[in-house]
């Protein structure tokens, strides 16, 4: 059976600074260590990625496995989310999600609109429990979010609101890189 | 701020000094207000902060707390009282606090597959980031940090 549902919101940024938080894998496991200790990419083909993040449960190193695609300028699909190992008890056996997100200006062009559109692929007896999946998928977008926040709104107390300029240098890594110099470099 | 190295998971506490001594652009502390377990901060005025470790060797290193790289604010970070390193809380990269320099990106292993040359990136391209460093003196008793 499928479900789905949106979760729309202002952050309180620019797009390209938005953006740039998302493309900036270096801080995933650390800013956002609660929820991704280890980050790790399995393959890589130009705007298509394989992950794999893990936890540390007890003895055992568990985690999940799946696909994310970015298509420039600001929109941000994952899908084919699998246990890891692949032999690993997890709801992702039962269920398919797939998420896209889109960043883009508010009505007054100062903010950026957060959208993600969630379908979720559920087994009939497991659909009285869609809620509680959903609550989850939007805690975790939400706290991630705020925690991005706070790290935009101390660089643009520092730098100024919106300025990118310190991802462009050749040393500086960030995911699909010059796609997002193309679309943004200039911002 | 936590600690890493041996005590990888345990938290080191942060502690706040009033910055009472300040004068001509140096900072005068007791010795016995540094906590040499502790990262000691130190607020100078609203716009600056510094902190305070005491290292392997017995030295003091007295830092600007906002990390070169993004700015990150390095009090919430990691130090390793083992071998005198702090961790950005922010990407992971380490700093050796003797001269304030970068040591180590933890991410470029994980993320090889994803660090390709491109136009606009160089996987090869040294990073030279450096902290921010004031000479601070034992003396007497007394901890003197030059600010300026």
């Amino acid at each position: 059976m499928r479900y789905e549902f949106s979760l729309v919101y202002d952050l309180d940024t620019t797009v390209a600074a938005a953006v740039a938080a998302y493309l900036d894998a270096e801080h995933y496991c650390y800013l956002h260590s609660k929820y991704s200790p280890a980050y790790e990419v399995i393959e890589h083909e130009d705007c298509k990625m394989l992950v794999r993040q893990t936890w540390v449960l007890g003895p055992w190193r568990v985690g999940q496995t799946y696909t994310t695609v970015y298509e420039p300028p600001a929109r941000f699909i994952a899908f084919d989310i699998n246990p890891s190992p692949r032999w690993l008890p997890s709801i992702h056996h039962l269920m398919k999600v797939r998420t896209d997100l889109r960043y883009y200006p508010n009505g007054s062009g100062d903010k950026t609109v957060s959208h993600l559109d969630v379908v979720i692929e559920i087994p009939f007896w497991l659909w009285p429990l869609r809620k509680l999946v959903r609550r989850r998928i939007e805690q975790l977008k939400v706290e991630k979010d705020a925690e991005d926040i706070e790290m935009i709104d101390r660089r643009a107390a520092i730098f100024g609101r919106g300025n990118i300029k310190a991802y462009l240098p050749e040393h500086q890594f960030l995911f699909h890189k010059d796609h997002f110099v193309k679309h943004f470099g200039e911002a | 701020m936590a600690l890493f190295g041996k005590t990888r998971e345990s938290r080191a506490p942060v502690r706040t000094i009033e910055a009472g001594g300040l004068s001509d652009g140096t900072l005068t502390l007791t010795l016995a207000q540094i906590d040499p377990l502790a990262v000691n901060v130190v607020k100078v005025d609203d716009s600056r902060s510094l902190a305070i470790v005491v290292m392997p060797d017995g030295a003091y290193s007295a830092f600007n707390l906002q990390c070169p790289h993004l700015g990150a604010n390095l009090a919430d970070g990691a130090f390793c009282t083992k071998d005198g390193t702090l961790r950005c809380p922010w990407h992971g990269y380490e700093f050796e606090l003797g001269e304030g320099r970068f040591i180590r990106n933890p991410n470029v292993e994980t993320l090889a597959k994803a660090r390709v040359k491109g136009a606009n990136f160089d996987p090869d391209k040294a990073i030279d980031y450096r902290l921010r460093l004031y000479p601070a003196t034992a003396n007497g008793g007394q901890l003197v940090v030059e600010l300026n």
